[in-house]
């Protein structure tokens, strides 16, 4: 699948069952039991998985990048979220609640 | 103790275990294999026919087992101690943590009975933050 395309602004997202996560130094490390990988995500990142892990039923990458760039205001902002949420969408961190 | 007993009870033991040997490899094939997720199922699921083992006689086993086996990973003792450990009114918790040291992350499997470590205890263990239990 092509990842510039499945990952769209106003789909909803949730974080996939096999994702486990915890917290150390302040940023976290998510564990994947499907791969066996474990992933250590970096300030910034954890910043915006932290606000992924308040909305349970599920997330749009609009949502969650309109309210960093409203506390950000930096240009980058947007882009970097959404190549963060690509590449979480590649590991299969999260899926679209329609996935299977 | 006669002969005849002494004979009977070493037998036992090593019956004993050579089978908790088996079920170890076994789990280190699985994760090999096909990896966390598939050992994890096998721990979730519910094998009638697997002859299941005294928590006590099931650890001293599988602390033998890592005297002579010292590079036998943490996961593996402990997906075997979960599963062959019998049913009984204790609740034997898998778990995997993981901890930063020296910006390099390192992960561990041990099995509790409450709060009590069974198998896998490390000096540093409380340093541990769980990220799975089962």
């Amino acid at each position: 699948m092509d990842h510039q395309e499945a990952t769209k602004p106003k789909t909803t997202y949730k974080i996939n069952k096999n994702i486990f996560y915890e917290v150390i130094d302040n940023n976290y490390i998510i564990l994947d039991i499907f791969s066996g990988e474990y992933y250590e995500l970096s300030e910034s990142a954890s910043m915006i998985w932290k606000e992924v892990l308040q909305h349970n039923s599920g997330f749009t990458i609009e949502d969650i990048t309109n309210k960093f760039q409203a506390m950000f205001k930096e240009p980058s902002v947007k882009e970097d979220i959404q190549e963060l949420f690509k590449e979480f969408y590649k590991l299969k961190i999260i899926k679209k609640i329609d996935d299977k | 103790m006669t002969i005849n007993k002494k004979f009977i009870n070493l037998i036992r033991f090593s019956i004993l275990h050579a089978y908790v040997i088996l079920v170890t490899l076994f789990f280190k094939l699985i994760f090999t294999l096909y990896g966390l997720n598939f050992l994890l199922n096998i721990l979730n699921s519910n094998i009638n026919f697997i002859k299941k083992v005294h928590p006590l006689t099931l650890q001293k086993a599988i602390q033998n087992l890592q005297k002579f086996f010292p590079n036998l990973k943490c996961i593996y003792t402990a997906a075997s101690f979960k599963f062959l450990v019998s049913d009984s009114n204790q609740v034997y918790t898998f778990k995997l943590g993981i901890f930063k040291k020296n910006n390099k992350l390192e992960s561990h499997a041990w099995i509790t009975n409450q709060d009590l470590i069974i198998l896998n205890d490390l000096k540093n263990l409380p340093m541990f933050k769980v990220i799975y239990t089962n």
